[in-house]
């Protein structure tokens, strides 16, 4: 079944943009001729060349060239191709329009399209990996050309071009590809194996066809054709559905139709009813060959296939063509082939695909149980692609759903060699460009020819051929895609095929139609669930008949085509109803046989009159009525009413007999019967009038006439009875014809049902079967190929082994280490020498190297080898291993015979001995290299001429003097010629004539530059190697310095010598290695009472200074150990016995090689004598100091305890002493009260004085407890703000401040002070109140407190160097004053300078003097008498 | 605090009570005054025992004047006890006493009193205290526990 999708196209041409192109047809219709695209990359030129040469002038097509061109530089390919081409051949331009006889060349870096004949080029888009420029053109240009279109696919690599030769195809045209003579074939490989080549040619054959197609005369003719031509109204008609299309595609003129042109002449054409003849002479032909009936498509659609034909097979007019057809199994074939092609691909119009998964496949999953599949039909499958794009979708969708049920999709169409195709799933690679990568990744497995279908999605789908028209149709499906299929079909056809689809779908099953297509007049049986990309839903209305083809069994194929012509002439009946016969045959019976009645309701209105009635009931007069009653004939009225009655009460059957009726006049007796019926949602009843038995009825009348023949009435009363009973024997039979029919009738409906169901049923079982035969043959083949496959294999192996044989066997015997490496480092092979090398074992073949842990010093291997890969060069390195071993490590890529990198060889050559040689070598020269430069004598080398060969550094740096200076100069001319000696010259120059030296030759010389030095000179012959003549080493040695230090020394040592004699410490000096006294100093001698000799070589504790030998080794051993030893206060006996004590200090030192010790000893007798009497002393002092100590404790104890009476006491009197002073006063007052009148003068005066008494004393106490109290407590001394503390005491003294007038000034600012906030209080209170106090008489008192900030030394302390921050706080007054001599009274305890006048108790300025004491700080005065005093205090500043 | 509220003083000095007593009539102070002579008394008085047990010859004090340097238990005895006392812990504590020392005003605070008076040397100062004593008693607020207790 042909199928063509030009979604593409319809789904965006508008019908302004169809008018447009057609009015453009129109004005040039010069446009209608041939446009042959020819497409080549890689070699095309040759091919361009080869074609273009062998196309005449004038072949009336226009020739386009689209080459893949660099796309940086300017192409030469025009200017080549004119040289060859006899007709112009120009490069393209924006806007250029085709004409015959030209040739277009593409420009660089362009795409390029055809739209009306005209050329259009646009930017290439950069960065797209693929070149598609051919592709591109050649759609184009069969959407714009169709038919005419012609494609040349030549020389190149990759698949471009394969996709634009299909489309061409598809719109009808006509495509070439070049054959093997093509330098780069993939190109045109490609196209050959896409089946969509209908030549394969050379580009010499390919000029010659396409020569010949320009000579057809539906060709040649076509350009000048007028539009309205091309379509005949009758086409039109047959078109309707397809107009949109149709209308903007000029194609050829087409053969066979109605009003076909005239012929003209000589050109063959025939005439138009010849056309006709031919033409269904050509389909039945295809009839007969395929089994399938052309008739149903569309005319214009197989014509169009028809002429394309024939231009391929060079038949000039139909009825040629359709001889050549005939008994051309090959042709009728192609022919087939070609009606039913198609442009197919995956996700073609990618949004319907959209809605599928968002619309159709959620709705479809959600109500798909899980055992059963979910099944979907794609009709016209073609090669598959849209059953696969459908089974992708699915899967995609699925994927999101708790339950996956598996997907079934059965695709079918018409064509085999497609379904082949379809079945193989094997696409080209061009088809990349369609899929997004991560679906290719997924649904594809990639193969040498292109990608597969995975065999998981394979799986899902069952291609089969089936005849949508003919074949019964598959039943019971989720989803039928049918798009684009029904546009080819005659719309009888279409309009028929939708009842399939209905039947076909399970309910709410889904109809997925292409997109010009539509249910048409079957708007009921579907619904819209996506208009725009035509998405119907099977509404549940009931599916009308549709009839299905009986098939006979056995050899359906063959027999199809029978049935499709009987389909054929029912296609009309299809959409009629079916006459309800049961009905008729209901309504018949009940008119003929059964007796009248009538229906009523409950309310006996009658609701159907059965039969004829007449007899029984009339129509009332007046009022309409259908009562029953109302109707019921003379006589009948009342035993009805009755019976009904009885009827409704009872609910059952009623029957009354022998009821008279009047009818005109006559009388009847009829018998009726009620029949009340049930399960009725109302009451209805149904009456029946009946006539009594046909003998009952004639007895009536027998008896009213009274009595006849006897025997006449007998006879004739066995008559009638045998007449009554064959009569009832009729019925009876009847009464079971009509059963007999209604079952028949029955089970032939269900019979229908069922064989749609089983057609169904076995069309599936048929594609299943046919799937799975191809498989079969297909596996068979697959068999026979492995078989073949397996012999070739077996050859190679057998070669191989051989091979490898001869690899191992030169493997071992190049006896060096050599491993292979896959690229990715995988270890291949190595030889057995490898093995040691690498730690290798014959497991480890198929380990990557990195695993290896390798004996080489040497971490880099991997990185070494993989550059080498990657780089394609030789690496190498030396390396040793572990052992030190020397080899050179090479790496070089491993290629394959084809060139190709495919890992690395690894060599490593034993170079250790030639690098131990070469190391050895190196060693000695450096050796002496190192040795001539690091020696610290000057040393030259003496040619034989006495010339000098080369000098050392030591040289240069001991003379001062530059190479240049000294390097080939005579020997005795260097410098100012100190080697210009007679003797010298005689040694010199006898050493290689007589082969001699010597050794330590003086040289005394004033140098220029580094002034007098003793050098000492030695030579000796220094041999060269054997043939060149031997040299002189000079080695010069100056001494100079040498002498200087030896006679230095010999200086010291006198010195030493010297100090050593007199020094008043005894030396003594003892060789640790025999411990015997090696020197010992005068001191010690005479200390010791030993002469010299008697000192010399003894032991130390010989002499006395050690106790025993024990000791004195024990002592000398740790002495080795620390390096020096200390002994204090040491006692010793001297020679004569007298007891001393020494200290000794050792210690060790190294001279000359051996080790001394030396001892220090020094007589400490004296200084320990009068240590012991310091001691003494102050142990002495210490004892008093402790004694002391005791007796202040003891007298501060008694203090304490005589302060502590002492307060209390004070305590006491100031607490006790107070309470009869209160009372004492407090009486007194009250006696004054009470005895107010009564009292004398001199009595109240006496009671005045003991109150005032009181009072004073009281004051007294009160003052002596704050002395007390200010003496006692100790404070600690916290930070106080002394300008507050000013202000709080003047706020407490206020009252006297008002009462005196006085002026008081405050002095700021205040520092704060280290004191006792209370303490301070106290003193500033007695301060001011005894300024305010102290006033001569009628003076207003003045006060002025200020403070100011000194330095001064700490208390204490006499004029340390450290002064003190301190506050000095002034109270100045301008009262009384104090004399001078009073001066140091006015601070003691109740003392008292004035008298009655200035009452005061003469504690206050003790309490001054006390507080401030005890903060810390000190008070004093500065007055004058009668001018004032001024009170001060210092305190430490905070 | 009304005027029949009593007021409780403690002092061992016979002339200090009668002066107080003085006055505090001089003063116009109206509450019924009891005296005792001692911490033990004291105590015994707030606990209603021996011959304070009728409360209505002895009630309960609204507020106490104590003495503190007093033979048997001191006022700081006293002071304790009651603070100690689940049921007296509303009644308000004046100290007087003969002589000003601070850390017996600390100490006493410390234990709970509500202030600390020292007796002035006349009998005029005197009078003056306690009327600003009662001006005192009068303006200040107590919680009503205090009245409670105080009504017995």
């Amino acid at each position: 079944m042909g199928r063509r999708n030009r979604t593409t196209r319809s789904g965006k041409t508008s019908g302004t943009r169809h008018a447009k192109v057609k009015a453009a047809a129109k004005d040039l219709s010069s446009a209608r001729f041939p446009i042959v695209g020819i497409g080549a990359s890689a070699g095309g030129l040759e091919a361009y060349t080869h074609l273009l040469q062998h196309l005449p002038r004038d072949t009336g097509m226009g020739f386009v060239l689209v080459q893949h061109l660099d796309p940086q530089h300017k192409s030469a390919l025009t200017n080549l191709l004119r040289r060859v081409a006899s007709m112009p051949v120009r490069e393209v331009t924006n806007n250029t329009r085709v004409e015959r006889n030209h040739i277009y060349v593409i420009p660089p870096n362009v795409n390029m399209t055809i739209a009306a004949g005209v050329l259009k080029l646009s930017a290439r888009q950069p960065a797209t990996g693929v070149h598609r420029s051919i592709d591109l053109f050649l759609e184009s240009l069969a959407e714009d050309q169709h038919e005419r279109a012609i494609g040349v696919i030549l020389s190149g690599s990759a698949t471009d071009g394969t996709l634009g030769l299909e489309a061409i195809k598809a719109e009808g045209g006509i495509t070439f590809a070049q054959d093997d003579s093509a330098k780069w074939d993939s190109m045109p490989r490609s196209a050959v194996g896409a089946g969509c080549v209908d030549f394969v040619l050379s580009p010499k054959m390919i000029a010659r066809e396409l020569k010949e197609i320009a000579q057809h005369p539906y060709v040649a003719g076509a350009g000048e054709e007028d539009d309205a031509e091309f379509h005949s109204d009758a086409e039109r008609e047959t078109n309707a559905e397809e107009s949109s299309a149709a209308h903007g595609k000029p194609g050829w003129p087409l053969v066979g139709a109605e009003q076909a042109r005239p012929a003209a002449p000589g050109r063959g054409v025939e005439t138009g009813v010849g056309q006709e003849n031919s033409f269904k002479k050509i389909i039945l032909l295809l009839r007969n060959h395929s089994a399938v009936d052309f008739s149903f498509y569309k005319p214009s659609t197989i014509r169009r296939r028809v002429t394309r034909r024939m231009i391929l097979s060079k038949s000039k007019t139909l009825s040629e063509y359709a001889a050549f057809l005939k008994g051309n199994a090959k042709e009728l074939d192609a022919l087939y082939s070609d009606v039913l092609i198609n442009v197919t691909s995956f996700f073609r119009n990618a949004d319907a695909f959209d809605v599928l998964r968002q619309k159709v496949f959620p709705k479809i999953l959600a109500r798909a149980s899980r055992d059963e599949p979910v099944r979907v039909w794609v009709l016209g499958c073609s090669t598959g692609q849209e059953a696969y794009s459908i089974a992708m979708a699915y899967v995609e969708v699925s994927e999101k759903f708790p339950r996956t049920p598996k997907l079934q999709v059965f695709a079918t169409d018409l064509n085999d060699g497609l379904l082949d195709k379809a079945r193989h799933g094997l696409y080209a690679k061009s088809l990349a460009a369609d899929i997004p990568p991560e679906r290719l990744r997924r649904f594809f497995v990639e193969e040498q020819g292109g990608y597969r279908i995975s065999k998981s999605l394979r799986e899902m789908v069952v291609f089969a051929r089936q005849n949508m028209i003919s074949d019964p149709p598959f039943s019971r499906m989720d989803l039928i895609s049918c798009r684009n299929l029904l546009i080819y079909l005659e719309p009888s056809v279409q309009r028929r095929s939708l009842p399939i689809f209905h039947y076909a779908l399970k309910p709410e099953g889904f109809l997925f139609l292409g997109s010009s297509e539509s249910v048409g007049p079957h708007a009921n049986l579907f619904e819209v669930v996506d208009k725009k990309h035509k998405i119907f839903a099977k509404k549940p209305a009931p599916t009308p008949s549709i009839n299905l083809p009986v098939v006979k069994f056995g050899n359906p194929r063959n027999e199809r085509k029978e049935t499709l012509s009987a389909l054929a002439g029912a296609v009309p009946e299809v959409f009629r109803r079916e006459p309800n016969a049961q009905h008729e045959a209901d309504r018949v019976m009940v008119n003929h046989y059964a007796p009248p009645g009538v229906l009523v309701n409950d309310a006996l209105e009658i609701l159907q009159f059965r039969g004829s009635t007449r007899a029984y009931l009339e129509p009332p007069t007046g009022k309409a009525s259908f009562n029953v009653l109302k109707m019921a004939r003379e006589g009948l009225m009342l035993p009805l009413r009755a019976a009904l009655n009885k009827a409704k009460r009872e609910n059952k059957r009623v029957r009354k007999d022998n009821l008279k009726v009047a009818q005109n006049g006559n009388t009847r007796v009829i018998n009726i019967e009620i029949i009340p019926l049930k399960n009725l949602k109302e009451r209805h009843f149904l009456i029946l009038f009946l006539e009594p038995s046909r003998t009952g009825h004639e007895e009536a009348p027998a008896a009213e006439s009274g009595n006849g023949n006897r025997h006449s009435v007998i006879s004739k009363k066995e008559e009638s009875a045998a007449l009554a009973a064959m009569e009832r024997e009729l019925a009876e039979t009847r009464d079971y014809v009509q059963s007999i029919q209604e079952q028949y009738e029955a089970s032939t409906e269900e019979l229908q049902a069922s064989n749609e169901e089983v057609q169904s049923a076995n069309e599936e079982l048929q594609s299943v079967n046919e799937e799975l035969e191809t498989s079969k043959e297909e596996l068979e083949s697959t068999n026979e190929e492995l078989l073949t496959v397996n012999d070739e294999v077996a050859n190679r192996n057998a070669d191989l082994s051989r091979l490898n044989g001869d690899l191992a066997n030169l493997h071992i015997n190049l006896n060096m280490p050599i491993l292979l490496l896959g690229r990715d480092l995988i270890i291949r092979r190595f030889t057995p020498e490898a093995e040691k090398l690498f730690n290798l074992m014959a497991t480890d073949v198929g380990r990557p190297l990195s695993g290896i842990r390798h004996n080489l010093d040497f971490e880099n291997l991997e990185r070494l080898i993989t550059e080498s890969i990657d780089s394609v060069s030789m690496q190498q390195r030396e390396v040793r291993d572990k052992e030190g071993h020397w080899y050179l490590l090479r790496v070089r890529p491993y290629m394959t015979m084809d060139n190709k990198i495919d890992g690395a060889v690894v060599v490593l050559w034993d170079i250790d001995p030639l690098k131990r040689s070469e190391q050895a070598a190196k060693e000695s020269r450096d050796y002496a290299e190192a040795t001539i430069r690091t020696a610290r004598d000057s040393l030259v080398v003496l040619r034989s001429d006495l010339r000098v060969n080369s000098a050392n550094d030591a040289f240069y740096k001991t003379f001062k003097v530059k190479p240049d200076q000294v390097q080939g100069r005579f020997i005795y001319e260097l410098g100012n010629g100190p080697w210009n000696n007679p003797r010298l010259r005689k040694l010199l120059e006898d050493i290689l004539p007589r082969n001699t030296f010597f050794n330590d030759f003086e040289v005394v010389h004033e140098f220029p530059a580094i002034g007098r030095r003793t050098m000492l000179v030695s030579a000796r012959r220094l041999d060269n190697e054997a043939s060149a003549p031997a040299f002189i080493l000079m080695a010069i040695e100056d001494v100079t310095e040498r002498l200087a230090s030896r006679l230095a020394l010999r200086h010291s040592e006198t010195r030493y010598r010297r100090l050593f004699e007199a020094a008043q410490d005894g030396v003594v000096l003892v060789d640790a290695a025999t411990r015997k006294i090696t020197d010992a100093n005068p001191f010690i001698e005479q200390f010791l009472g030993y002469t010299h000799e008697e000192i010399m070589g003894k032991e130390l504790w010989e002499i006395g200074l050690h106790k025993d030998r024990e000791t004195s080794r024990v002592a000398l051993r740790d002495l080795e150990k620390s390096g020096d030893a200390r002994y204090e206060a040491l006692a010793i006996q001297t020679k004569k016995g007298q007891d001393r004590e020494v200290e000794i200090v050792s210690s060790l030192y190294t001279e000359n090689d051996h080790s001394v010790i030396q001892c220090n000893v020094r007589d400490i007798t004296r200084r320990r004598e009068a240590d012991t009497a310091l001691r003494e002393a102050q142990r002495r002092l210490a004892n008093q100091a402790a004694e002391l100590e005791q007796l202040v404790a003891e007298r501060t104890g008694e203090l304490t305890e005589a302060n502590t009476q002492l307060e209390t006491f004070v305590y006491t009197i100031a607490h006790d002493l107070r309470a009869p002073l209160r009372a004492m006063e407090g009486f007194v007052a009250m006696l004054v009260e009470e005895a107010q009148t009564t009292l004398s003068d001199t009595a109240r005066n006496y009671a005045g004085r003991i109150s005032r008494a009181a009072r004073f004393m009281d004051a007294l106490l009160v003052d002596l407890l704050a002395f007390s109290r200010v003496s006692q407590e100790r404070k600690e001394l916290v930070l106080v703000n002394l300008e507050a503390l000013v202000q709080t005491v003047l706020g407490r003294l206020e009252k006297e401040i008002q009462e005196r007038n006085a002026s008081i000034e405050v002095v700021g600012p205040f520092p704060a002070v280290r004191g006792h906030e209370q303490t301070l209080g106290q003193v500033l209170f007695n301060l001011i109140s005894n300024g305010l106090k102290f006033v001569g008489p009628n003076t207003r008192p003045q006060l002025r407190i200020r403070a100011e900030s000194i330095s001064r030394p700490p208390p204490g302390k006499k004029s340390s160097g450290a002064e003190e921050e301190w506050v000095r706080v002034w109270v100045e007054d301008n009262g009384i004053g104090i004399a001078p001599e009073y001066h140091g009274q006015v601070f003691r305890v109740f003392n008292r300078l004035h008298g009655e006048n200035y009452p005061g108790t003469g504690i206050g300025l003790a309490i001054v003097q006390k507080g401030i004491e005890r903060m810390g700080g000190r008070v004093g005065m500065d007055s004058v008498a009668g001018r004032g005093s001024q009170f001060w205090f210092e305190l430490r500043k905070a | 605090m009304n005027d029949r509220q009593t007021i409780l003083m403690v002092d061992d000095s016979d002339n200090d009570l009668d002066l107080m007593r003085i006055a505090f009539a001089k003063a116009g102070f109206n509450n019924p005054l009891q005296a005792v002579h001692n911490g033990e008394e004291a105590i015994a008085y707030l606990k209603g025992e021996g011959g304070y047990c009728d409360r209505k010859q002895h009630p309960l004090p609204a507020v106490i004047l104590l003495d503190l340097n007093m033979p048997r238990k001191s006022g700081f005895d006293v002071l304790a006890w009651i603070r100690a006392e689940p049921g007296l812990q509303r009644i308000s504590i004046i100290i007087l006493t003969a002589s000003l020392r601070m850390e017996d005003v600390e100490r006493t605070h410390g234990l709970g009193a509500n202030a600390f008076l020292v007796k002035p040397a006349t009998l005029e100062q005197l009078t003056l205290t306690i009327r600003r004593l009662k001006d005192w008693l009068e303006v200040n607020h107590f919680p009503p526990h205090n009245e409670v207790v105080n009504r017995h």
